[in-house]
């Protein structure tokens, strides 16, 4: 019956016959698909393999561009000279976009942008589209709370310099944008490496499963100056005021500390603030300390005895017959003052600033091969290799040169026919004031990297002259201070060492007239420098000769700095001394 | 007779609709239609029959772990996004078992229900569905140039219409007997109710529904005794139509999508973004797959929608073209076990009705597939019980709920049968008259 057997109805009977095509219909189809799945995997000629390839590249990771904080810049005392202000440029993937609605209010409130013109861009679908640029860290933290996938913030770095103008020249500035990003000149030039750390142009994995790649851009390295902030800002009002005292149209002053070649100050007039490049004006730009070249006159007289007596072509005791003119390789040398000085001694020389004597040590004792491996010695007509960037190597033509001339000896003698730099100038007279050694001169100390910090140790380039040289030009030195000048660069309490030069300005068709460089070099205790100071006025106005411009500027920042470097006055020295004290500092 | 005595339960096609349906599945088995066998005498009874054992544990097995391996690959492709939208890398799986869960509700109901309820209420709930497509055009969400879905997307009547109009024609068909294959009776009907179905259907404009209905409910049709002659001219109509309504329609999107797809099926670089991605995810799987959760292609996008219409996809490059085979195999073990209970069903309704829905879960995900691997158009049609999705994992479940409700129906009736056998041997040594005169009352 039909409970029992399944009454077949006839529509029941069809079903059963017909259901095998259907199912004959569905094997073949599926065949079909496990057959092209299994083709899918067949040997992939090598243009499709390449593209999907691509295709992978494409889906599985991005092309960053992964810019590190670029390191900060402290002078010795730690105090911020560099920093870097942080800004985000915000733009949104617009295909990851879960709830448009809410994106659109919230970006257009946070970013204050138009909300119909948001609303496009979300509603967009495009994989990015940039949505705001120089976002402050703020903004940016609102935007980051909102925590959605879709937002791309990538950090734009700038650079700012708390100090402003301070130091502006010594430090250099950054430019540019995206990969033009680095730093020009001084130091931001010279330890572009150092400071930008590692900015990675790299394939980041957008793979959740994976990590990314441990190698994550690496922070700049922060650097410790031998700067000294208020050094520097005490050399610069001092400089600012000497070029308007005076009528200078430009100048420098360096501070070192002879010993190491730290440089402690650098000032050049004008000065630069690196938060507002002059961009258009290359000049401005440089570093004048380092990179402006100018005739030493009279200071080179220095360097001209001192090679001359470590030669031993005289000793203190040599006396010459100055006659008023004197003929060199068929020029006629004549003192500053065209008077002749009759019978003087070496040290008459310097305190006089006597241009035929110190060319007749050249000339007659010294001879051309000495005297020009004694200057190239002391590291004229080469760079200082001091850690800053755009620095000139001077002039200073050899015999050897086809432009060299028996002339050249005789004027290069009182530091005519050459050129230097002033941080070249300085660095020779430090050679002088710590006994003999040229050091190689520097304003970074300290690299800092990460947990690690670097001391940078003073770089000893050679011994120039020997210790009893250098003591005996030294006090020749001291006597050209305490005696030619009146008084103009003495610092009561303490012996001062130095020398005046008062340089006329080459031009093509001879010397101008009436115009000239003064410079002051000289250091201080005399027998023990803590610092040395190079003050160089151009073209000052109120007076032609250094003694009067330059020495009373020496005087006025020689003053201020032994207040603040605390250096103990002779008298307090010898006291120390004398009760068993810092014998060190005082040299027998 | 069991037909002169009991005539209340016989309807129209001839066969029998049972006198009441299970109400309490934990009473011993109902009586089939013919059997009509007192409550009491069933309790008396020692050996009872529960409502587990009468479902097609097959089919249970094989929907079950299509089931699992479909919350474990919505889980691998959706908690790296679950994570950075929501926090919770398991959202979306969660709402996955949400959905699994309203889904198994429904297919309980379905079954406690009894199919032979449904097919009573088939008029109403095809007209129901008219209604729900109607509002969805006028009223509809738009959403990728399409108006698919009601009340923010939750619902989406295009997945209704297609299991409403498998109950229908099942009831239709069934009620038509042999007049099938006439003209007049049978194919102009047809045809005009498949006409307003499916154009309804098309306005959406959703196409993949469209060849999902017609498809399912001409086969359907062959099934039932359709007029052979008749269905080649049907086939041809539909074909020219087809190709009408996606060439000349002004239907641009379909009409693009189309013609990429016919490029790439030689070659695979010229495919539609989509299908190539899903290219690359076969590519990377190779044989045996990157492993479970390794997939690259479902990071940020890569392949579009990796956790509904894409997860053959993603299957195929964490599992390799193994995995993806198994579950190829795991859908042909349904077909078969689906169409061996069409098979075994006497009642025309309910073997149309698990022909046509095991015949509506394979299209659907033979033609996903199918997708996946450039051999058919683009179009968003889900991959049944992997997918993620509210209403097709609803849908679905509820129609395996019909299918194991006509299973139960033929199990219960089995095992009524053979219990009588057993126990009129019983029942005679027993002496039980009653139990005989019963029995001998229903041959």
């Amino acid at each position: 019956m039909a409970a029992q057997s399944e009454p077949a109805s006839l529509q029941q009977e069809t079903l059963r016959r017909r259901l095998p095509v259907v199912v004959a219909g569905l094997i073949v189809i599926s065949i079909a698909l496990v057959t092209r799945m299994v083709l899918f995997q067949a040997p992939r000629d090598p243009r499709l393999e390449a593209y999907l390839q691509a295709v992978r590249d494409a889906n599985y990771s991005s092309t960053q561009r992964q810019t590190s904080a670029r390191g900060i810049i402290y002078d010795r005392t730690g105090q911020r000279l560099a920093v870097n202000a942080l800004q985000y440029r915000v733009g949104i993937s617009a295909n990851l976009v879960s709830d448009p609605d809410f994106m659109v209010q919230q970006l257009s409130t946070i970013l204050n942008l138009d909300p119909l013109k948001v609303n496009e861009i979300v509603r967009s679908g495009v994989p990015y589209a940039l949505l705001a640029t120089n976002v402050d860290p703020q903004t940016y933290q609102q935007i980051a709370a909102l925590n959605s996938v879709a937002i791309v913030a990538e950090q734009i770095p700038r650079r700012y310099y708390p100090q402003g103008s301070l130091a502006g020249q010594i430090i250099g500035f950054v430019a540019g944008d995206g990969d033009t990003f680095r730093g020009y000149n001084g130091i931001e030039g010279y330890y572009e490496r150092e400071l930008a750390g590692r900015t990675r142009q790299a394939e980041i994995t957008i793979n959740p499963l994976e990590l990314p790649s441990d190698d994550a851009p690496e922070k700049g390295q922060d650097l410790v100056l031998t700067i000294d902030r208020d050094i520097q800002f005490l050399v610069e009002s001092t400089l600012a005021s000497a070029i308007e005292s005076s009528g200078a149209v430009s100048g420098n002053i360096i501070v070192m500390d002879p010993m190491t070649g730290d440089i402690l100050a650098m000032a050049s007039w004008p000065p630069l603030d690196p938060n507002n490049i002059p961009l258009n004006d290359e000049r401005l730009l440089r570093n004048p300390a380092i990179s402006d070249i100018y005739e030493p006159g009279s200071v080179m007289k220095v360097i001209t005895m001192a090679a001359a007596l470590q030669a031993g072509a005289i000793t203190p005791d040599w006396v010459y017959n100055d006659e008023g003119v004197y003929l060199v390789g068929g020029e006629e040398i004549r003192n500053w003052d065209g008077q002749a000085y009759g019978i003087v001694d070496a040290e008459t020389v310097i305190v006089e600033s006597l241009n035929i004597g110190a060319s007749k040590i050249a000339v007659e004792a010294l001879g051309r091969n000495a005297f020009y491996s004694y200057l190239t010695a002391f590291g004229f007509g080469s760079r200082t290799r001091v850690d800053l960037e755009g620095e000139q190597l001077g002039r200073l033509r050899i015999p050897g040169d086809e432009t060299w001339s028996e002339s050249d000896l005789g004027v290069n003698a009182f530091g005519q026919g050459m050129a230097v730099t002033p941080l070249q100038m300085l660095n020779a007279i430090n050679a002088i004031a710590n006994g003999g050694l040229l050091m190689q001169p520097r304003v970074v100390k300290q690299v800092i990297h990460g947990q690690e910090v670097t001391n940078i140790e003073p770089i000893f380039i050679r011994r120039v002259i020997s210790e009893e040289v250098a003591r005996q030009v030294t006090s020749m030195m001291v006597a050209a201070v305490e005696r030619g000048l009146d008084g103009r660069a003495s610092v009561e309490g303490y012996t001062v060492a130095g020398k005046t030069g008062t340089a006329e300005i080459p031009s093509p068709v001879g010397y101008v007239t009436g115009a000239t460089i003064a410079t002051f070099v000289g250091f201080l205790p005399a027998d023990a420098p803590q610092v040395s100071i190079l003050v160089k006025l151009d073209r000052p106005k109120t007076a032609i000769f250094a003694s009067q411009t330059a020495a009373p500027v020496f005087q006025a920042l020689a003053e201020r700095l032994v207040t603040y470097l605390e250096i103990p006055t002779d008298e307090d020295r010898r006291y120390l001394v004398a009760e068993g004290g810092i014998v060190g500092a005082l040299r027998p | 007779m069991a037909e002169q005595t009991h005539p209340q339960f016989i309807d129209e096609t001839g066969t029998a609709s049972p006198p009441a349906p299970v109400r309490k599945p934990r009473s011993t088995a109902p009586a089939p239609a013919f059997d009509a066998l007192p409550r009491t005498m069933s309790r008396q009874n020692e050996r009872t029959q529960s409502f587990l054992q009468t479902l097609d544990k097959p089919l249970m097995a094989v929907s079950g772990l299509l089931l699992a391996i479909g919350l474990m690959m919505v889980y691998s492709t959706t908690f790296d996004w679950s994570y950075s939208e929501w926090g919770n890398p398991a959202q979306k799986v969660l709402e996955q078992a949400r959905n699994v869960g309203v889904g198994l509700v429904g297919l309980a109901i379905v079954i406690v229900f009894d199919y032979r309820r449904i097919r009573r209420l088939s008029v109403v709930i095809l007209l129901g569905t008219i209604a729900a497509l109607i509002a969805v055009l006028l009223f509809g969400d738009d959403v990728f140039n399409a108006r698919r879905s009601l009340i923010g997307g939750s619902l989406q009547p295009g997945e209704l219409a297609e299991l409403a109009m498998i109950i229908y024609m099942a009831a239709w068909l069934s009620s038509k007997n042999t007049r099938v294959k006439s003209l007049t009776y049978g194919l102009l009907p047809f045809a005009a109710l498949l006409g307003i179905i499916s154009g309804l259907v098309v306005l959406q404009p959703d196409i993949s529904t469209a060849v999902i209905i017609v498809g399912v409910s001409g086969v359907m049709f062959f099934l039932a005794g359709a007029d052979l002659i008749q269905i080649g001219v049907i086939a041809g109509i539909a074909g020219i139509m087809g190709l009408l309504v996606v060439f000349g329609g002004g239907l641009g999107y379909a009409e693009n999508r189309v013609g990429t797809f016919l490029d790439s099926i030689t070659d695979i670089t010229r495919a539609d973004y989509q299908v190539f991605q899903a290219y690359v995810a076969f590519a990377n799987g190779g044989w045996t797959g990157v492993g479970l959760g390794l997939s690259q292609q479902k990071f940020n996008n890569a392949l579009p929608a990796p956790h509904t219409d894409s997860i053959f996809a993603i299957i195929g490059e964490e599992f390799g073209i193994l995995g993806a085979a198994f579950v190829v195999l795991l859908y042909a073990i349904f077909v078969a076990r689906g169409f061996t209970i069409a098979r075994r069903t006497p009642d025309p309704f309910g073997a149309l009705l698990a022909a046509g829905v095991t015949l509506w879960i394979i299209s659907k995900a033979l033609l996903n597939i199918a997708v996946m691997l450039a051999l058919v158009p683009p179009t968003g049609i889900a991959l049944p019980f992997i997918s993620f999705g509210g209403s097709s994992m609803v849908t679905v479940l509820v129609g395996v709920g019909l299918i194991l409700s006509v299973q139960r129906a033929n199990n219960v009736r089995e095992f009524a049968a053979e219990r009588r056998g057993q126990r009129a041997s019983a029942d005679r040594s027993r002496g039980n008259g009653r139990t005989r005169l019963s029995s001998t009352g229903g041959r």
